[in-house]
């Protein structure tokens, strides 16, 4: 049976039934074959916990996307290089400032938190990532990072790729989860629904105030017409895929939502709401696999220094509050964090104290088990490409590393092909 | 910025792709029927969809009685159509300085303007010549500057002056707006390190699209913009900055300045063809073919890019009332929410109207990035569908709320002598959904008004009797309930959250 027709039921399958409503066999059988997995597992149709000896079952992947091409040079800042110093003349991390990693390397002194998790190990930055013919185009590189395709066409993205049938081939509604209201194109497909939410409280179907007994009636019929929208219709896989998905996620998130309390305080911004909002699924058992969240405005073509400092204070210290709750509440062993970003930026400032856009940057990778430290080699400043920094890490490695050592995916299968691995998740020391 | 609503991808292949499926569509309506756009009431509706937002019974009687060929004059000649919207919504005592009351202001407008065109043009040109306030910031008195000025609006008003004025007109027009100066940066574009982000995305995303200039085109326009910037909350070049050399810039070469720029890329045969599908997929359906575009780059070719001319070939053209143009859309936020209070007739002083547009995903004067608005399937995911089925419940059971009248609709039912469950589904059916139901939708909708059980296996082809509605008094209990509930399951089904 197929994950959708499948989803379906489970999603309805009591409500419809309970309703007594006449459905042919064959969906019976799967609403018998939902309620039975349900019975077998504690809380709700969370893949945890399940005694399968998989050692991957019960791990989360948090995407952190810097929307906009982030300044690798004055996040992870190549302080020990004079380079970067002649390069730089106004929007420079001066040496005394920055939070040394060691002595070439510091990061940007908004990132306090995260040079913590440096010093406890469990921070891994992978250099120079990028990728062959840099798109110096917002859209088209992220296309290009969001589908893991070097010409950034494809019919869907590739974590959607990653938890629709390969991660969790039970079809779990909560596989894949965005904090936002708006759906990541890497965690979109034409036929499989990642929830996207910007905000639990409003994650309901409305009834009419009046008249709560007509409300199973009303959602009944709703159901009836999307499930009877004819499948060849324009713009129906998604409209249907969508409605069925959301219904059956609007009730397991309202108990996850209930049920959590942060066990920090998390700093007050979107961001932060955001990552509280993946705590939330995470400590109540969803069964998310892969989380994803934004934080925009990294786009520093003018007025870069304040921005960027700002932007790096909250991803920093929305980060460690994640990861401090996570840690309080016994999930932090479960989950890793990436982030990645379109682009860096040109090695050269602008005369707008900003910076154009340019080409490889780095990534972080957090963890509890991960081998901190750095990956990957750096970009050098010395040998330019037109003025940008030559990539010296396919993302695809971080991809394939991220695929197959944590999560116990098929990179190769998945990315059409094979991408050297790093060993930020491996036996080994790091570089 | 992280408070501001998440930047996304345009993603535009993806988008084709998931797009692609549309184009070998399938039918929502009934099939056994001659096609929908073969009836003159259903090309008027469609039609007052595309070029507006809706319209209700009356107005689509009005425009019907018209023909296509004068509705069409008339939405384009809004000029010759009376309209004190501007005095109407005056009276709401808005502030525009707040970003709310700025697009209460403008949704009102959609809502009761009698030139629709022109609104949902302006819409068209802020998702493509995009800028945002959360960039360009709101005015902020002080006592030493108690009037400063408001970019966002200035801007806004400009799209409204020149909506269908020529696309050099219009490109120059925002080259040289202060909002469009702040938010891609020209005003610090200084001879001698130039800043390359409004150079980029002219190119890119307002004229040409990717694969039609390089990386040194971008390079060598950024020199010609240098200088550009603003005094006084007004457009002014600053010849200090201006770098006067020589650069060459889409083969040209010469000391070209930032009008030049401009002009080379509107004559550009890209220009034509970009334009033609950003207004092709804007108003009729997604992934056209070089042959659906040819009337649009041929009108833009004879006419020096004129807008107008390009709409006038548009809303004529056969492509545009084919089978594939109907239901081919997703109903941006804007069109769900405009669209809904207007096929209803309803009264609202617009409230709640901006937070709603928002968590849809639309906030106005406001897009998530530079590339606009992506449409299309990025409009619908959980949070965003829970919204818009959510805001057509607030449309159909607000009650005796000051600020919202809903249409009364039990007078309806009476006004319309509708007698029976049919008839009623009939009637409400014409109004939101052009009475394009299919069986199984007429079904589900007179299973839950009649609370009948849903049968799926229901026998084809045999009509039931006509259900009467319960006599009065008790009519208006029912319809209070489910004739309420009805309307609401129409709007929240998936061919309502189609254009």
């Amino acid at each position: 049976m197929s994950i959708l027709s499948r989803r379906i039921f489970i999603q309805d399958g009591f409500k419809v039934v309970s309703l007594g409503l006449a459905l042919p066999h064959i969906f019976t059988r799967a609403v018998q074959a939902a309620a039975e997995e349900a019975g077998r597992e504690p809380g709700v149709l969370g893949v945890q916990g399940e005694a399968t000896g998989d050692p991957y079952a019960g791990r989360t992947l948090i995407v952190v996307q810097m929307a906009g091409g982030n300044d690798g040079l004055n996040t992870v800042v190549p302080y020990g290089e004079s380079l970067y110093y002649q390069h730089r003349k106004n929007l420079r991390v001066a040496e005394e400032d920055v939070l040394r990693l060691d002595d070439h390397f510091g990061f940007h002194p908004a990132m306090g938190a995260m040079k913590a998790l440096w010093d406890a190990g469990m921070l891994a930055v992978v250099h120079g990532v990028g990728y062959p013919n840099p798109s110096f185009s917002h859209f088209k590189s992220m296309d290009i990072w969001q589908t893991a395709n070097p010409d950034g066409k494809a019919d869907e993205g590739w974590l959607a790729k990653l938890v629709k049938g390969v991660v969790d081939k039970r079809g779990h509604p909560f596989a894949g989860f965005a904090a936002g209201g708006t759906l990541p194109p890497a965690l979109m497909s034409p036929d499989y629904p990642v929830p996207a939410v910007d905000n639990a409280n409003t994650f309901k179907l409305l009834p009419d105030p009046r008249y709560a007994v007509d409300a199973p009636a009303r959602q009944n019929a709703l159901v009836q017409l999307y499930n009877t929208y004819p499948g060849g219709a324009p713009f129906a896989q998604v409209l249907k895929s969508t409605q069925q998905g959301t219904l059956d996620s609007v009730d397991q998130l309202q108990r996850a939502h209930a049920a959590y309390t942060p066990a920090v305080e998390y700093p007050q911004n979107g961001f932060a709401a955001g990552l509280k909002l993946l705590a939330e699924t995470i400590v109540g058992g969803l069964g998310v696999k892969v989380g994803y969240i934004t934080i925009g405005g990294f786009d520093t073509h003018s007025g870069q220094q304040n921005q960027h400092a700002r932007l790096l204070q909250t991803l920093s210290d929305g980060l460690k509050a994640f990861w401090d709750d996570l840690s309080a509440q016994g999930k932090a062993d479960d989950v890793m964090i990436m982030t990645w970003s379109e682009f860096g930026r040109r090695v050269s400032e602008n005369g707008s104290n900003g910076t154009d856009h340019g080409t490889a940057g780095p990534q972080f990778i957090i963890g509890n088990s991960i081998r901190g430290g750095h990956w990957g080699e750096p970009a050098g400043l010395a040998n330019l490409d037109k003025g940008n920094l030559r990539f010296t890490t396919d993302f695809r490695s971080v991809y394939s590393t991220v695929m197959d050592g944590w999560l116990g995916a098929p990179a190769e299968k998945l990315l059409g092909a094979r991408f050297p691995t790093l060993g930020f998740l491996g036996p080994g020391q790091a570089e | 910025m992280q408070t501001q609503p998440m930047r996304r991808a345009s993603f535009l292949s993806l988008t084709m792709a998931l797009q692609a499926a549309v184009a070998a569509a399938a039918c929502s309506y009934d099939r056994a029927k001659p096609h929908p756009l073969t009836s003159r009431r259903t090309q008027i509706a469609h039609l007052l969809r595309r070029a507006g937002f809706g319209a209700s019974k009356e107005l689509l009687d009005e425009y019907e009685a018209l023909g296509i060929t004068r509705a069409v004059d008339r939405l384009l000649d809004y000029e010759q159509v009376p309209d004190d919207v501007e005095e109407r919504v005056g009276k709401l005592g808005l502030n525009l300085r707040r970003l709310a009351d700025l697009q209460r202001w403008w949704l009102w407008r959609m809502v009761y303007t009698k030139r629709p065109l022109q609104e949902k043009m302006v819409l068209f040109w802020h998702g493509l010549l995009v800028s945002a306030s959360s960039t360009v910031g709101l005015p902020n008195p002080t006592p030493q500057n108690p009037n400063p000025p408001h970019y966002m609006l200035d801007q806004h008003n400009f799209f409204r002056e020149h909506a269908l004025a020529d696309f050099e007109t219009i490109v120059l027009g925002i080259s040289r707006d202060p909002a469009m100066l702040i938010y891609l940066d020209s005003r610090t574009n200084n001879k001698g390190k130039p800043n390359e982000n409004y150079a980029r995305e002219l190119f890119e995303l307002f004229t040409l699209g990717i694969g039609n200039y390089t990386e040194t085109d971008v390079r060598e326009a950024a020199r010609a913009f240098t200088g550009w910037g603003i005094l006084n909350g007004k457009f002014a070049f600053r010849s200090n900055n201006h770098d006067s050399d020589s650069k060459t810039v889409l083969g040209k070469t010469g000391p070209l300045d930032g009008k030049d720029v401009v002009k080379l890329a509107v004559e550009h045969p890209a220009a034509a063809r970009y334009l033609s599908r950003r207004l092709f997929e804007f108003f009729a359906y997604p992934g056209p073919s070089e042959r659906d575009l040819e009337p649009l780059v041929r009108a833009y070719v004879a006419s020096k890019g004129s807008v107008k001319v390009m709409l006038h070939a548009l809303f004529t053209s056969p492509a545009f009332y084919s089978p594939k143009a109907y239901r081919a859309l997703i109903k941006s936020p804007v069109e769900l929410v405009v669209g809904g209070l207007r096929s209803l007739s309803i009264v609202t002083d617009g409230n709640s109207l901006p937070g709603v547009t928002t968590r849809m995903g639309q906030a106005l004067f406001n897009p998530p990035n530079v590339a606009g608005w992506p449409g299309g399937s990025h409009w619908i995911n959980s949070s965003t569908w829970l919204q818009r089925v959510n805001f057509c419940n607030a449309l159909l059971t607000a009650r005796n709320d000051s600020r919202t009248i809903v249409p009364a609709v039990d007078k309806m039912i009476e006004r319309h002598g509708l007698k029976t469950m049919e008839a009623t589904v009939e009637f409400f059916g014409d109004l939101v959904l052009d009475g394009q139901l299919s069986p199984a939708m007429r079904q589900a909708l007179l299973d839950y008004m009649s609370d009948r059980q849903a049968t799926t296996a229901s026998p084809r082809g045999v009509p039931a009797a006509p259900r009467a509605l319960p006599p009065p008094p008790s009519r208006t209990a029912f319809a209070d309930r489910k004739v309420r509930g009805m309307v609401y399951l129409l709007m929240a089904s998936p061919e309502y959250q189609l254009a």
